[in-house]
């Protein structure tokens, strides 16, 4: 047991570890609260879900009109291509819905509202997902789901139960790759202070995965991106699955790695986040 | 500042109050747009990952019409040299003529922040405030961004010469592109007068970028639009910011047909500008600005 100075002076936040039940309800809770603090803001959810439909719905429309003149992109036909771009939409919605607020790590860490959080008796983590949920991105798991059927029906695909199975396994896994990488990025902010930049900065490369087929980029991108950058895990590899066209992946077995991979992304966010939460000193003014 | 002060040299009033007026307007530009310009600047890590963004997204693009050329070039109106260039250049002027920033913005941040007031008690119009502090933006962006983009496309992609030479079509294509800046400068701030009344940023700003993607032909060029599309966006003023000045650059629009491309921009931007000054005036009479 130590003194309760060795305690205070300690720099690593020390916390009694909490149950697996306990801690979902007090995310529950942060969650509560969250929904209250924005009920003035409810118009502008809606507007914002609404614009987020516009631009997905231009987007595909968009991407119907080159389609249509060129009747296939790197081998894949309009609704192979509209099913990739709304898996990306089904993901990103799943992962920001959860987790959007990593984006303000840097200012919890910048403005040194970390530390009563580090005082609280639940995972700090938990903590700063919880305080809101981004409610518009159910329009992007909406969209996503909805233009998933659609591309499904018109491929062809029948709906079986492993089919299906794979369908939530690969989904989940995309999303949770996106938000191991913006975890990964945002945690940067207990080294460089500023880290929104870094995500940021993966702003393009996103919105090529959401559109086109990587193949189309060549062998050192795909290598690139099921490595460093892991974004072909989010909607790439797990279409390949779904569409029948994993032999098509430089290994099929790369793209079966999905959920694995899913697993390992998360385990260095944390990795990186626990890292720097252990390096975290406030900012003292 | 000083030039505006400096008593103007002797001749009849009117010149002499006509002159004056235009060195003090000179003047409020360059100052709005040197504070356009620090704030480009002033964030260097923000800088290059602006770069690496626009790098990925000019080589994706020019890329996939690479792909597509290859596939069926029967389709095209254009060579294929012209047709990455046309990537290219809609890439990097979309980093420019952007939706994503400029008044609409600013609006929608000054109204959440209730701090408007400040801006109105300046004796000069908010749209040209706007105006200029955007041009100062832009000519940083231009240096800054397109510039070494612009070597990098080049030096991996190949760039075709402006059709119509480097004298004729490049200055065809210049003009045209100033006029862009400013008629999206007039599409952006009306998107702003909706964000005021809405009173929603992300909401007008998410469902703008829409609007101009499928309208401004700047990802997929018009001529591939089916014929009820092109005619939509053919009645709009969209096209005018990006389709016209690159068709003019690639050559899809020439002989004749570029001076009357760019009447015809001249007058949207005549349009827009009426627009514009209606709309603010509209909206600042029921302009209500959050206390506290």
């Amino acid at each position: 047991m130590r003194s309760l100075r060795e305690r205070i002076s300690s720099r690593q936040p020390q916390r009694q570890r909490i149950g697996l039940r306990r801690a979902l309800r007090h995310w529950w809770l942060f969650v509560r609260i969250g929904w209250r603090s924005r009920a003035i803001y409810r118009a502008d959810i809606l507007l914002w879900a609404l614009g987020i439909v516009v631009i997905n719905l231009a987007d595909l429309a968009l991407l119907g009109v080159l389609l249509r003149t060129f009747t296939s992109l790197g081998g894949w036909s309009i609704w192979e291509i509209v099913y990739l771009y709304c898996a990306f939409l089904a993901a990103l919605g799943l992962q920001q819905l959860f987790t959007w607020r990593f984006i303000f790590i840097q200012d919890y860490v910048q403005e040194g509202t970390l530390d009563p959080l580090l005082l609280r008796p639940s995972p700090t983590l938990l903590q700063i997902a919880g305080s809101e949920l981004a409610y518009k991105d159910l329009a992007h798991i909406g969209l996503g789901l909805a233009g998933i059927a659609v591309a499904a029906t018109r491929i062809g695909l029948p709906w079986t139960p492993s089919r299906l199975a794979w369908l939530v396994v690969l989904l989940t896994s995309g999303a949770v790759v996106l938000g191991g990488i913006t975890l990964s990025l945002c945690s940067l902010a207990f080294w460089t202070v500023r880290s929104r930049v870094f995500l940021s900065g993966t702003e393009e490369l996103q919105e090529l995965f959401q559109h086109f087929p990587a193949h189309i980029f060549g062998n050192w991108f795909l290598r690139l991106t099921s490595t460093v950058l892991p974004f072909a895990f989010v909607n790439y590899y797990p279409t390949l699955i779904l569409l029948g066209r994993a032999d098509q992946a430089p290994s099929p077995l790369l793209a079966y790695a999905t959920p694995l991979m899913a697993l390992v992304v998360a385990g260095v966010a944390l990795g990186i986040w626990r890292l720097g939460l252990r390096r975290y000193q406030s900012t003292g003014s | 500042m000083s030039a505006a002060v400096r008593p103007a040299p002797d001749g009849p009033a009117s010149a002499q109050a006509a002159w004056r007026s235009a060195l003090h307007h000179l003047a409020l530009l360059r100052a709005f747009s040197r504070q356009g310009l620090q704030v480009r600047l002033a964030y260097r890590s923000e800088f290059w990952m602006h770069l690496l963004n626009t790098i990925v997204k000019m080589a994706a693009i020019a890329t996939v019409w690479r792909v597509l050329y290859h596939q069926s070039p029967g389709a095209f109106p254009i060579g294929r040299r012209q047709m990455v260039t046309y990537a290219i250049l809609a890439a990097l002027s979309s980093e420019v003529l952007t939706w994503w920033e400029g008044p609409h913005f600013y609006l929608g941040m000054r109204i959440r922040l209730g701090t408007l007031v400040g801006d109105l008690l300046r004796p000069i119009s908010l749209p040209y405030q706007l105006f200029a502090i955007r041009l100062g933006e832009s000519l940083a962006l231009l240096a800054t961004i397109t510039a070494p983009a612009l070597l990098i496309g080049g030096l991996v992609f190949g760039l075709a010469p402006p059709a119509g030479g480097y004298l004729a079509g490049g200055a065809a294509f210049a003009a045209s592109l100033c006029l862009s800046f400013v008629v999206l400068h007039c599409l952006n701030f009306l998107a702003g007068t909706v964000v005021i009344l809405t009173t929603s940023m992300e909401g007008v700003a998410t469902a703008w970028h829409g609007v101009m993607t499928i309208l401004s032909g700047w990802l997929v060029p018009l001529w591939f639009y089916p014929g009820w599309l092109r005619a939509v966006a053919d009645a709009l003023p969209f096209r005018t910011v990006f389709f016209t000045p690159l068709s003019i650059y690639v050559g899809f629009t020439h002989g004749s047909g570029v001076a009357w491309a760019l009447a015809e921009q001249l007058g949207w931007t005549a349009v827009l500008m009426v627009a514009v000054a209606g709309a603010w005036r509209g909206v600042r009479r029921r302009l209500v600005i959050q206390g506290g």
